[in-house]
């Protein structure tokens, strides 16, 4: 129809508009006759039914679905660190990971000295043990960080001090290995060495410190650089689970007890009152 | 029906079915389980469906007795098939875009002398106009066509070109078309009307006003009847009497009258 206008427009020019319109004119009577016309062939022959069902079937559609899976990698273990950064590193007493800063930098030995923001206490870490961020691992991959780290600390340990400092060292880690010796050493050497017999003295209160007062939390050395101690070992809490449980058994305990103890007031007002009218009868 | 029913409606009034005939219908109910029973017989007796048998002659008015019926069913081979009627309704479809997209263009094209269109409200003019003066008055001059071999359109009238139609407005194609249906209804099918019709139903524009769904279901009825009383499948009226229901029935969304394979 678009092109028969066009043409219709273009013979118009030229003067032959009269069979123009005549030609297009009879649109709509040349749609009527071959519709007509259909319903003839249509009824003919079945053959014009072949070729429609050879159009109807159409192409399918092929679904390419294209699965990415994108692959995290963790901070890369050659950051250089600096004075000041902040970390997270794994203590080498339990082997959990705190946030920490970086205090100082040895780059030729491959260590550092952090101090644990959330705790107060510093200690020597490898470089390459620092991270970034906390990584979501395994528990199977956290066990064998923490034995690694506790390796390394120990190592750490025995590098760090002078054979007299040494000799020191082990002497106190023997006598006060559950109260977190590596935690203490660190903070010792900036101080003034103090003299034998107060040395000896400050060694005398901190154990009796944990006994009496404190089951599970030693005090704070009021003399000495303020540190704060490892956290509570396994039986207190066991012991305060046990407390839990008593309490809750007790609270039971006592509300059947109340119960029934106003059932009883009430039963016996009942029975008074019985009494006295039945007295009075 | 009634199961259907007891099991949609709920039951507020338990009582038993009385399966055993013992109780007579012409002794009162003595206690309310045989009232409840009687009325259950009772009902079991009325039917579902109650026609009245209204007299005639009682009527005191003067009624108009109105018998509205469906198409007739077209004779074994007359009906076209569903795919036949599918491309029919897309053709026309197309057809019906044509005619709105090149409307403006026809518009404007001048009529020649010739070519006088009658007034809406004139529909002996409308008659002659579309169907010629030989078929209105039923005239047959075979030696005057012989004598004049060029195109007269006043005697065998105007066929519906685009520049006549395009400048119809929508009262007057209801109006013409209910001329021309009006005069289909007494007499026979000629190709003239065909045409006429197929360009009418062309320009109709949706939707519909009521008057216009009256007429084309009018059209299709009077169609359907006519190809009832046909002789055989070779008549050329066949083709337009289908064409004409399947525009009304499939494109005019009348469902109801279409043909059924």
């Amino acid at each position: 129809m678009a092109n028969g206008a066009e043409d219709v427009v273009f013979c118009r020019g030229t003067g032959q508009s009269d069979d123009s319109d005549i030609w297009d004119d009879t649109a709509l009577i040349k749609a009527y006759d071959k519709a007509v016309a259909s319903f003839k062939n249509a009824l003919k022959g079945e053959d014009g039914a072949t070729p429609q069902e050879n159009d109807n079937p159409g192409k399918k559609r092929k679904n390419n679905k294209k699965n990415k899976s994108r692959k995290r990698c963790n901070a890369a273990p050659d950051k250089e660190w600096q004075v000041g950064d902040s970390c997270y590193a794994f203590w080498s007493e339990d082997g959990n990971l705190y946030t920490a800063t970086i205090t100082s930098v040895d780059q030729e030995k491959g260590t550092c000295v952090v101090f644990y923001t959330d705790y107060g206490n510093e200690e020597e870490q490898n470089l390459s043990d620092l991270l970034t961020e906390p990584p979501d691992m395994d528990e199977d991959a956290l066990k064998t960080a923490n034995v690694k780290e506790t390796e390394s600390s120990t190592e750490e340990s025995d590098r760090s001090f002078t054979p007299q400092k040494s000799g020191h060292a082990k002497h106190k880690s023997k006598s006060n290995f559950p109260m977190g010796p590596p935690s203490w050493f660190p903070s010792f050497p900036p101080g003034p060495p103090p003299p034998p017999p107060h040395f000896k003295k400050m060694d005398g209160r901190r154990g009796e410190g944990p006994g009496p007062s404190f089951p599970g939390w030693p005090p704070m050395i009021p003399l000495g650089p303020p540190m704060i101690p490892p956290p509570p070992p396994m039986s207190p809490d066991f012991g305060e689970d046990d407390e839990a449980l008593g309490s809750m058994l007790i609270s039971w305990y006592m509300s059947g007890y109340h119960t029934g103890y106003y059932m009883g007031l009430r039963q016996g007002r009942k029975e008074a009152a019985a009494s006295k009218k039945s007295h009075r009868k | 029906m009634k199961s259907d029913a007891e099991e949609l409606m709920p039951r507020l009034l338990p009582v038993d079915s009385c399966d055993t005939e013992e109780y007579t219908l012409t002794e009162p109910p003595r206690n309310p389980q045989e009232y409840l029973r009687f009325v259950q017989r009772e009902a079991s007796l009325c039917p579902d469906v109650v026609v009245a048998q209204i007299d005639p002659k009682k009527l005191k008015k003067q009624s108009v007795n109105v018998s509205i019926t469906g198409c007739l069913a077209a004779p074994e081979g007359f009906s076209p098939s569903f795919k036949w009627q599918q491309q029919q309704v897309s053709r026309f479809s197309e057809v019906r875009q044509s005619v709105n997209k090149h409307r403006q263009h026809w518009k404007a094209q001048f009529l020649d002398d010739n070519v006088v269109m009658p007034k809406t409200e004139d529909e002996d003019g409308w008659k002659r106009f579309c169907f010629g003066e030989n078929v209105c008055l039923e005239i047959q001059l075979k030696e005057e066509d012989g004598v004049n071999p060029g195109l007269d359109y006043v005697k065998t009238g105007f066929p519906p070109f685009l520049s006549i139609v395009s400048k119809l407005s929508q009262s007057t194609v209801s109006a013409v078309l209910e001329y021309l249906i009006n005069w289909f209804e007494e007499r026979d099918f000629v190709p003239q009307l065909g045409r006429w019709l197929y360009a009418l139903l062309a320009c109709l524009e949706k939707p519909l006003l009521p008057e216009a769904h009256s007429l084309i279901r009018q059209l299709a009825r009077r169609c359907s009847a006519v190809r009832a009383n046909l002789e055989s499948k070779d008549d050329d009226r066949l083709s337009a009497l289908n064409l004409m229901i399947c525009i009304v029935a499939r494109y005019f969304e009348q469902n109801d009258l279409a043909d059924k394979e």
